[in-house]
């Protein structure tokens, strides 16, 4: 590419051209950046859409909806169609009876509802009633076989959605066997449809009956769970007038109900995620500011470079406004061109994003999404990255002096960092370190000044690096002769030469391993506490369950069993909080997990908080009733602590309940309570059970007796039983999904950082030109040549590894930080060796791999032409 | 003090392009000071070419880099094209330098991605003309310097005297009032450094360019109008040359050898 040099501007150009590798790798840098940070908003963004379209869709067209209040899903009498329907603006009022069923080939397959960080298992089938005579007049039904619902409101007909008839292998004609609260029913099968309009809830696993039939099959003979309403055409298309029939609907339907718009159910489930979104966004900011880093040290090292041209153009009457503009026209032409490739490359990132983040959060992201307001966003942010990086460099570069051009050799006498600098690197540190551990927050700030402390953290680190790089040297320099020769120990000496250089890359190596280590380290101590959690709170051998409430004598029949020891009933209930405990935002509905107090503890336990507290204590507490033990994200996100009330909705009006324990809990988004059974009888009239905790005799297999215990009982009960291992083992792989995206995330800083190795290699290579063609005619081979290029990569991956792994332990600490906000339960920190090893791994891999383009430079330098150089 | 004598170029009459007052410089370096430059008087008028020798250490590159602006006096005053350095900022000066002042250097500070042809250029893009605009300068000072066929040569394709010559007329290129050369020729084996001390000392005669180079080198110094003598940081001794080139050295070379043995009596005397 030819560039005219008719302006002083193109003189920032033609170093770019002139730097094709460096320039590459730093536009690299910027480019993935961005695409990271746009990837995470895309999918983001398309998750939500998704969600939101998949409620618009199974809405129809209708206006606005009633649900019960509270619970969404929870049934209300259906009188309240009778009074909606009264309303002279409504033209159409229409049933939904909706509940959750199983099909009888799956029941094996139902489990406990374990979610990590906004996820969850289910493969449970959504029974969706509707009133057959009138409900395509609101919903769209794309029917690909056979016919819609007969119009009798009782018939065991069935749609089923094509995608999922084909995977469950069931096919028009056919009867189905579904199990619920009723027991157990065969529909048939009239007509498929396509996943589309109301066939793409739940992910398709949906059955469209007659409402009738849905009522009696949920047992809700005579309750609704949701009115959908077309209002008349004038009040439809006017907002103000449709808001006044919504406020109308509120009122004549008064407490117990609410009137929403179709968007709205999305916009709850929608909240569900924001959490995991929280998450994947902080973590993409993270890669930025590693690429930030980058691109920091890559015009530092260009500014060191070229004092002595830089000198020369003030002598030759450059102003330092006009030396600082060359800096900066350099950063902002990489910035728009990094920029724009990023969202490239982001938009193609997204794609796979998309998916995995699909798999976690059971959400099907039907398109990618690109928000507008992102791509400029994502722009603006690489440009602004790019010269806000750039902008320390373009000052050092504006002070430098005249008399820099009368210097003999490129031979800088200014570096970034001095060598007293480590004692500012030991300020930030501490500041860093006070942030973190000693000075408190509030929880609101503590992400951001989580995230401005790891800034700072990492800014001190690479401040204190030079310190170690000569005592590394020294350290080194036997190994390195070991490994390569003696042209190995020449390439680590070489490290202190250029230790400006060595220092800021040491450091962009530094930041991508602690960022490696620092996730590991927080998934591996959220997965300890999971696993933890698993063992200690859901305890036993086994787990029977079914879809159909069990009774307590089957407990009983249980506990007969030779292998059996001990046995704990559970029963789970949605339960309402009474209005006033409920903040903004919040959901209102919880899990009531009611156990039994006298046989709880000899099968589990609870993870208190507090580890003042014990579950012996807490059972006995809780068996004197109206007590409950709240989960630490409850306790986080409702302001509660232990000695407070908790007053839940209950058929016999509010009743406080009293907190006597904060209790880590990963289940149902973490939104739970335990309390007992008893409590769930009283004041809910719930007596049956949903699962029996196992404890079986020494030395019997649970694997086998689960077998042999589902054989015996499962065809006439239609329990399924679930070993503990299985369990655990479900939600480490569930917890691995979701945290699969945070590593990705983290491969991009070490990829970044990495480009930072071969820029500064390839700098060092030209650089040394003269030295190295000189070393070449002392008798050096090419092998030699590139030996000490990857001796000298090799000891800046070890210490980059070194400082990597103590500052990995820092960051995983902001993480988790992180990940209480998020999650709103404080995680254990663990240190993993095993993350140690793996980062420092990573760093001495990516030293070499790195090194080996710059150390095929270096072997081919020629060496008249190295001695004639200037 | 040695007897001036008058040689064609130089006449008195025109007016000083460049005048340093008793200018002095100080380095502090922790404790110990350094009189790099004492009290030092110096001015070169219009049209002349002017050498300051001494041996090294002796204050030549500070004075030039005092000169040209490129450094702050500790004491004194330097007037350069009508300008008083010590009352401009930093901002200033370099303007003033800019549109007055050509450099040249022992090394030749080309921008090694610039072609000659752009290198010369520079200075005009510094300040922010078009260079487009300037071609036949540039061609006349190619032609001037000989490298017309050499023009889309970058530095590394090109010897050190034809670097040298790129970067004389980069020196020259903005027609400034004066050119500050610190030791040309020292990079350069003597041929080439007496084609490059040819080149300096015709612009003077056809350009009417006022030039100030420092030297060691006899040799060269005769090339000037003036020799100036620098010792200690102080100016010790004026010469000016005849037009005789072997004369001239000569008496340069006498000249440095009786200041060294002045030198050395002293010290002697002092000890
Ligand atoms: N930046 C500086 N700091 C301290 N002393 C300096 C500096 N530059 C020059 N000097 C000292 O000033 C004296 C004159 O130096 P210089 O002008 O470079 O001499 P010359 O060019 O004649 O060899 C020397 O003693 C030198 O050590
Ligand atoms: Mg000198």
């Amino acid at each position: 590419m030819y560039i005219p040099l008719s302006s002083f501007a193109a003189l920032a150009l033609r170093n770019m051209r002139d730097r094709p590798i460096r320039t590459l790798l730093t536009t690299l840098g910027i480019v993935l950046g961005v695409a990271v940070v746009l990837a995470v908003s895309i999918t983001n963004h398309s998750t939500l859409i998704s969600i939101r379209h998949i409620f618009d869709q199974a809405a129809g067209h209708a206006d606005l909806m009633v649900t019960s209040n509270g619970v969404i899903g929870e049934p209300f009498a259906d009188e309240a169609l009778a009074r909606v329907r009264r309303l002279p603006e409504v033209q159409l009022a229409l049933p939904v009876v909706s509940g959750r069923v199983l099909l009888a080939s799956e029941a094996d397959r139902w489990g406990l509802d374990v979610s990590v960080g906004g996820t969850h298992t289910a493969n449970d089938l959504l029974l969706f009633g509707v009133d057959p005579a009138r409900d395509r007049m609101v919903r769209d039904y794309d029917l690909v076989a056979g016919s819609f619902l007969p119009a009798e409101d009782d018939a065991y007909s069935v749609l089923l959605v094509r995608d999922y008839a084909d995977e469950k292998k069931l096919s028009l004609g056919k009867d189905i066997t579904i199990l619920s609260a009723a027991g157990q029913e065969k529909l048939r099968i009239v007509g498929l449809i396509a996943k589309a309009g109301p066939g793409l809830q739940n992910n398709g696993a949906v059955a469209i009956v007659p409402f009738k039939t849905a009522q009696t099959l949920l047992e809700i003979d005579g309750e609704l769970t949701q009115i959908d309403i077309l209002a008349n055409p004038d009040i439809a298309v006017s907002p103000r007038k449709l808001e006044a029939l919504r406020q109308a609907l509120a009122s004549t339907l008064g407490r117990g109900y609410q009137v929403l718009y179709p968007a709205a159910r999305g916009q709850i489930v929608a909240r569900m995620l924001a959490s995991y979104q929280t998450g994947l966004s902080f973590f993409s900011a993270v890669a930025l500011f590693v690429g930030a880093f980058l691109i920091y040290n890559t015009f530092t090292m260009t500014v060191v470079e070229r004092t002595r041209a830089i000198g020369m153009l003030r002598l030759l009457g450059a102003t330092r406004g006009q030396i600082t503009m060359l800096v900066l026209i350099e950063a902002a032409v990489l910035g728009i061109w990094g920029s724009i490739a990023g969202v490239g490359f982001g938009i193609l990132l997204a794609r796979g994003l998309s998916h995995s983040v699909a798999a976690v959060t059971v959400v099907e992201i039907s398109a990618l999404h690109i928000p507008p307001d992102g791509l400029v966003w994502s722009l603006l942010v690489g440009l602004g990255v790019t010269l806000i990086s750039a902008s320390l460099p373009a000052w050092r570069a504006r002070n430098i002096s005249p008399l820099e051009a009368f210097r003999s050799y490129a031979r800088p006498t200014y570096t970034p960092l001095t060598r007293t600098s480590w004692l500012w690197g030991c300020l930030l540190m501490l500041v860093a370190y006070l942030a973190l551990y000693r000075i408190p927050f509030r929880p609101e700030v503590q992400v951001p000044t989580g995230m401005a402390s790891v800034f700072v953290l990492l800014l001190g680190a690479t401040l204190v690096v030079p310190v170690a790089i000569g005592p590394a040297e020294r350290f080194l320099c036997p190994a390195m002769r070991v490994l390569y020769g003696n042209a190995g120990q020449l390439g680590v000496a070489n490290i202190r030469r250029a230790w400006t250089r060595t220092a800021l890359t040491v450091g962009t190596l530094m930041v991508g391993i602690a960022m490696i280590i620092g996730i590991q380290t927080m998934t591996n101590s959220f997965e300890r506490d999971i696993t933890h959690w698993v063992q200690t709170a859901i305890g036993g051998d086994l787990y029977v369950r079914s879809p159909m409430p069990m009774r307590e004598e089957f407990g009983t029949r249980l506990l007969s069993d030779p292998a059996v020891a001990e046995i704990s009933p559970i029963t789970y209930r949605q339960v309402r909080l009474a209005r006033r405990e409920n903040p903004s935002n919040q959901p209102d509905a919880v899990l009531f997990v009611g156990i039994d107090p006298q046989t709880y503890g000899r099968v589990a336990s609870f993870v208190f908080e507090d580890t003042r507290y014990d579950t012996t204590q807490a059972l006995t507490e809780l068996a004197m009733g109206e007590r409950l033990l709240i989960s630490a994200t409850m306790a986080d996100r409702y302001g509660l602590k232990v000695g407070d009330t908790l007053a839940l909705e209950t058929r016999r009006g509010v009743v406080p309940f009293q907190v006597i324990g904060v209790v880590v809990d990963f289940s149902s988004q973490g939104y739970v309570v335990n309390g007992s059974r008893a409590d769930l009888a009283r004041y809910y009239g719930e007596n049956t059970v949903d699962q029996f905790i196992v404890n079986l005799k020494p030395g019997y297999d649970p694997r086998v007796e689960a077998k042999r215990l589902e054989d015996r009982y499962g065809r006439s009960r239609h329990i399924a039983i679930e070993t503990a291992a299985e369990f655990r083992a479900k939600v480490t792989r569930l917890a691995g999904q979701a945290f699969a995206l945070f590593d990705v995330l983290g491969l991009t800083g070490v990829v970044i950082a990495a480009l930072g190795v071969v820029n500064t290699l390839l700098m060092n290579v030209f650089e040394r030109q003269r030295e190295i063609g000189g070393l070449r005619s002392l008798g050096m081979t090419r092998g030699q040549v590139a030996r000490m290029i990857l001796a000298e990569s090799g000891a800046m991956g070890i210490i980059g590894g070194l400082f990597g792994m103590f500052f990995g332990l820092f960051l995983a600490r902001v993480f988790l930080l992180g990940v209480q906000e998020i999650g709103g339960y404080t995680v254990s920190y663990h240190l993993p060796p095993h993350a140690l090893l793996i980062g420092w791994t990573i760093a001495l891999v990516v030293s070499q791999l790195a090194a080996l383009y710059p150390a095929h430079k270096a072997a081919r330098v020629r060496i008249v032409e190295a001695i004639q150089h200037e | 003090m040695v007897e001036a004598r008058c040689t064609g170029c130089y006449n008195p009459q025109r007016m000083n392009i460049l005048e340093a007052r008793r200018v002095s410089k100080i380095y502090r370096m922790g404790k110990v000071t350094v009189h790099a430059l004492n009290e030092v008087d110096f001015t070169v008028a219009e049209g002349e070419f002017v050498a300051i020798m001494g041996p090294s250490g002796s204050g030549k590159s500070t004075l030039l880099h005092l000169l040209g602006g490129l450094d702050e006096l500790s004491e004194g005053e330097i007037i350069l094209a009508g300008h008083r350095l010590a009352e401009l900022d930093d901002h200033r000066i370099t303007l003033v330098r800019r549109r007055n002042v050509g450099f040249i250097f022992q090394f030749f500070n080309l921008l090694p991605t610039l072609t000659a042809e752009e290198n010369i250029a520079l200075p005009l893009l510094i300040d922010g003309q078009d260079p487009r605009a300037y071609r036949g300068r540039i061609d006349h000072l190619l032609q001037l310097v000989g490298l017309t066929d050499r023009r889309h040569h970058k530095p590394d394709q090109l010897s050190g005297g034809e670097q040298q010559r790129v970067a004389i007329a980069r020196a020259f290129v903005t027609n400034p009032a004066i050119v500050l050369a610190d030791e040309p020729t020292g990079n350069l084996d003597s041929k080439t450094g007496e084609e490059i001390l040819c080149l300096l000392r015709r612009s003077c005669d056809e350009l009417h360019q006022t030039i100030v180079m420092v030297t060691h080198d006899a040799r060269a110094a005769s090339f000037a109008d003036r020799v100036v003598f620098l010792m200690d940081g102080r100016v010790v001794g004026e010469l000016r040359t005849t037009g005789n080139r072997s004369e001239d050295i000569r008496a340069i070379q006498a000249y440095l050898r009786d200041s060294e043995q002045a030198a050395e009596a002293k010290t002697l005397r002092l000890s």
